[in-house]
This record gives structure tokens, C-alpha cells and sequence, in this order.
């Protein structure tokens, strides 16, 4: 397969100067014009517009956001980024169709579904080849990993089921009932708990992180694709595609206590001090919201199709 | 080889965005338009439609297309203050349409200068959701067949509208 390495010399900075990235800047996939674009969130600009191999779609980042991976289903490949040298970029070719993905904090290891084979394969982040794999449900879309790096949880969009698998060993240790479309997932460390958005059933299960039980469930309404939580607050956002809105969820008491609107069919959303960062699909732009005045503040132009973002930059989880 | 599970769809989704002017204003308009269960008496490649449920999200909707075959929609959201209402596929049928899945809105707005903008726009995913579809079942056609419906409709609902 000669496909695999060539595109990748072609990445690189629009922007001419050294390549100066920060904790505080905002990786955006936007799938459609294959590009990554990078935003200052402190500024609130876009710095930079990185060409990927075509349909690029969920991205995953490691090192404290100092390397970053990106999966292109359709290709069968994932771009490795490395952030403050993206001339050096590498496509590995891994086959299949990978789709969600995330890496362990050392950079070393990827766990990414394939959407088609129903497995989830643990990867050579360096290499892409496969070094072991797991069974999971149907279309494997959103991945979650403890800090501990010893479980990693999977939606299964088909199946209606979250799959536990236990890490290293890749065996499946769970299949956990949720509900129709589970896509987007996020952990909830300080509450021990799994939140599980489900497009089709249009709200949100509680997984109860240690007993991996379902603990309760929030409705949401209008197709929820996006999940994040305030680390630094009790609220927990949830996009919803069909009502072009943001719902904010108070985490202790499980009742939705607001809405912002924000652009056409919101998808993946990312909190930073204080702020929502919503990445809307069909308007291709990013609308910002401020989480404690429930209010937008700003849209920034993104590109076409934005589907998946991650924090990166360097420490930028400091 | 598996059997095809009911709802699958591929991972790369596609955009459609069809608009129209009509010379009436938008509560005119979603008097003709606004019922979910209304499309057969305006949509000229509708023959006809069985609803149940209203406008209550959660309502549903089969539609039997004049060239034969029919879709199921389910009804997501529903704001008539916003002239506005959201809807997804329940089922696919390829004979219909070459499309696995699909979402899609129908918005009233009132136009610059006077009358309404009605848009109707979607997300669907191709026919064959494998890396290497058909041409009939690929993106293109998808895209083609989609907009192709949403653009019938609202010339129809025009005509109807317009009284031309």
C-alpha cells in the first residue's frame, strides 16, 4: 500500500512564522474540507488551517495535547499529528473503517472502533499496527478511558449498549443496556459516573462508573450527539442536532435548568474555563457560550462539516 | 455475511439545503405546510400520507411516493412559534430512496422583502455504507435523490401557496 504515506508531506501551516501553540487553543475536524483548524481560544480567532487526507472525522490527542490523532473511516487511515511540528505529520494505514478513537497519556497506545467490524483494536500509535482487539456491539461510535488507563468504555450505536472492556487485557468485561443511538460519551470523575448521550431516544443515561450499572436517565429531546462536562462546575452540557441548542444539566441533581440556542445541528462541544465551545455541523461555524450567564457570546467561522473536536497546545491539560 | 442491521449508516455524513421565496407570509405558509402530517396536499411527488400522533414529537408519518415505494419519518421536534419542525427516518428503503439514514428540518422565516424564506434542509448518509458503494447507492446519488424531493416539495408547496 504505497497510499498510506503520501499526502502526509503536504500538511502543513497555512500561516507563515514559527509555530507557537498554547493551553489554550481549540482543534477542530471540520470532515467535509478536510482540515483541521486550530482556534486561540483566549483570542477567539482561528490561527491556523491544517490540510488532512480526505473525510477526516473523530480526533483523539496525548502528551497533554501535544500529539494528536485523527481517523479517516472511510480510508482506512489516521493522521498522527505532532502539534508544534505539523510538517512532520504521518498517516498511519490501519484498514477497516476506524472512527472513534482515543490514546493512552503517553502517546504510545490507540484504541480505535471499527464502525463496519464491531471490534475495538488497541493500536501502535507509532506504527498503526493492530496488537490486540476487543469485541464490542454494533457501529462502535464514542470511546471513554479512566485516568487509570484500565477501562475503557465503548457506545455501541446499533445495540444500544455500552461495551466495558478491561485494559490491557482487551477482554470484554461488560455490556451495559443504554439508550436507542448511544454516540457521544463522557466521564464524570469526581461522581463516578458515565454519561451516555443517545441520538435516536433523545436523552442521556447514567452509568453508575463503579458498579457499571445505569443509574438513572435525563431526557434532552431533539437528537443529543455531544457531551461535556465543566470540570470546574456542576454542569453538564449536552448538544442536541435537532434543536440547534445546548442543554445545561445540573450534575448533582440531574434536572436540565437551561438551553442556549446556538447554530444549525450542534454536534461535539468541548468546556474551557468556564466556557462551551459548540462546534455546529450544518453552519460549519462554532458558536461560544458563556456556561454561568447561559447566554452565547460569540460565533466564529469554523469550515465544513466540523464533527469532532479536542484541546491541545502544549500542557493543555494544566 | 451479516444481515444488514435495520438502522446502520456510514460515518461520513452529507448536507443538503434546499430554500424557496413564496410570495405569503410565514403564518400563511405554515397554515399549508405546518402540519407534520400535511406533506400529500402539497408535495406533487407525495401520493399519500399516513399519520398518526399529530404534531406531538414522537408523532409518525409513511409516506407512499407516486413513483411507488414509501418512508416512515418520526417526528423530533416541533416549535410551530418558530415555523419550525425537525424529523428522522425510521426505516431505510433503498427503493425509495438511495439513503440509509436521514434527519431533516422544514423552517418558515419571513424574507427580506416581504413574504417568506422556507428552507428544508437535512443530514443523510449514502445508500451503501461500505467504503466502496455502488454509483447508484454512493454519496452523489444520496445527495441527488435528497435534494431533489426537498427541491419538488417546495416548488409545490410555492405553486399551492401562490395559487399559481
Amino acid at each position: 500500500m504505497s497510499l498510506g504515506l503520501r499526502g502526509l508531506a503536504v500538511l502543513a501551516l497555512l500561516s507563515s512564522g514559527p509555530v507557537t501553540t498554547s493551553a489554550r487553543d481549540l482543534f477542530v475536524v471540520c470532515q467535509d474540507d478536510a482540515t483541521l483548524v486550530r482556534l486561540d481560544t483566549v483570542r477567539g480567532v482561528v490561527t491556523a488551517r491544517l490540510p488532512l487526507p480526505k473525510k477526516p472525522a473523530m480526533i483523539a490527542s496525548a502528551l497533554k495535547g501535544r500529539l494528536l490523532f485523527v481517523t479517516h473511516p472511510e480510508s482506512g487511515r489516521i493522521s498522527r499529528i505532532e502539534v508544534a511540528n505539523p510538517e512532520r505529520t504521518r498517516s498511519l494505514v490501519v484498514g477497516g473503517t476506524p472512527f472513534g478513537v482515543i490514546a493512552s497519556a503517553d502517546g504510545r497506545v490507540l484504541y480505535v472502533g471499527d464502525w463496519k467490524a464491531n471490534v475495538v483494536r488497541k493500536l501502535d500509535a507509532d506504527t498503526g499496527v493492530v496488537l490486540a482487539e476487543g469485541s464490542v456491539g454494533r457501529e462502535p461510535t464514542g470511546l471513554a478511558m479512566d485516568p487509570e488507563e484500565s477501562r475503557l468504555f465503548v457506545a455501541n450505536r446499533e445495540s444500544r449498549t455500552v461495551t466495558v472492556i478491561e485494559l490491557p487485557s482487551m477482554r470484554t468485561k461488560k455490556t451495559i443496556e443504554v439508550g436507542d443511538g448511544p454516540f457521544a460519551l463522557t466521564l464524570d470523575l469526581g461522581r463516578r459516573r458515565l454519561y451516555v448521550a443517545n441520538v435516536r431516544s433523545g436523552d442521556v443515561t447514567v452509568v453508575d462508573g463503579a458498579a457499571e450499572i445505569v443509574a438513572g436517565t435525563i431526557p434532552v429531546g431533539a437528537a443529543p450527539y455531544g457531551l461535556a462536562l465543566d470540570p470546574k462546575g456542576s454542569s453538564l452540557l449536552v448538544t442536541s442536532q435537532h434543536g440547534d441548542r445546548v442543554s445545561i444539566i445540573d450534575a448533582d441533581t440531574l434536572h436540565t435548568v437551561q438551553a442556549i440556542g446556538v447554530g444549525r445541528y450542534p454536534e461535539a462541544l468541548t468546556v474551557l474555563d468556564g466556557k462551551a465551545y459548540v462546534a455546529n455541523w450544518f453552519s460549519g461555524d462554532l458558536s461560544v457560550l458563556d456556561i454561568n450567564a447561559a447566554r452565547k457570546i460569540a460565533t466564529i467561522k469554523l469550515g465544513e462539516g466540523p464533527r469532532s473536536m479536542t484541546l491541545g497546545g502544549e500542557d493543555a491539560s494544566d | 455475511m451479516l444481515a444488514f442491521p435495520a438502522l446502520a449508516h456510514g460515518p461520513t455524513p452529507i448536507k443538503v439545503d434546499e430554500s424557496i421565496i413564496i410570495a405569503a407570509d410565514p403564518v400563511a405558509v405554515w397554515a399549508f405546510a405546518g402540519k407534520f402530517g400535511s406533506l400529500a396536499s402539497w408535495h406533487p411527488d407525495v401520493a399519500n400520507v399516513k399519520a398518526k400522533g399529530g404534531d406531538a414529537v414522537g408523532a409518525e408519518r409513511e409516506i407512499t411516493l407516486r413513483k411507488g415505494g414509501s418512508l416512515k419519518e418520526g417526528l423530533d421536534e416541533y416549535e410551530p412559534s418558530q415555523f419550525k419542525y425537525s424529523y428522522r427516518m425510521s426505516d431505510p428503503n433503498l427503493d425509495a430512496l438511495p439513503i440509509s439514514s436521514y434527519s431533516a428540518t422544514f423552517v418558515i422565516r419571513p424574507a427580506a422583502a416581504g413574504g417568506s424564506e422556507v428552507h428544508w434542509y437535512g443530514r443523510l448518509y449514502r445508500g451503501d455504507t461500505g467504503n466502496e458503494p455502488p454509483d447508484d447507492l454512493n454519496d452523489d446519488a444520496a445527495r441527488t435523490a435528497m435534494s431533489d424531493f426537498l427541491q419538488h416539495g417546495l416548488q409545490g408547496l410555492k405553486k399551492k401557496v401562490e395559487g399559481k
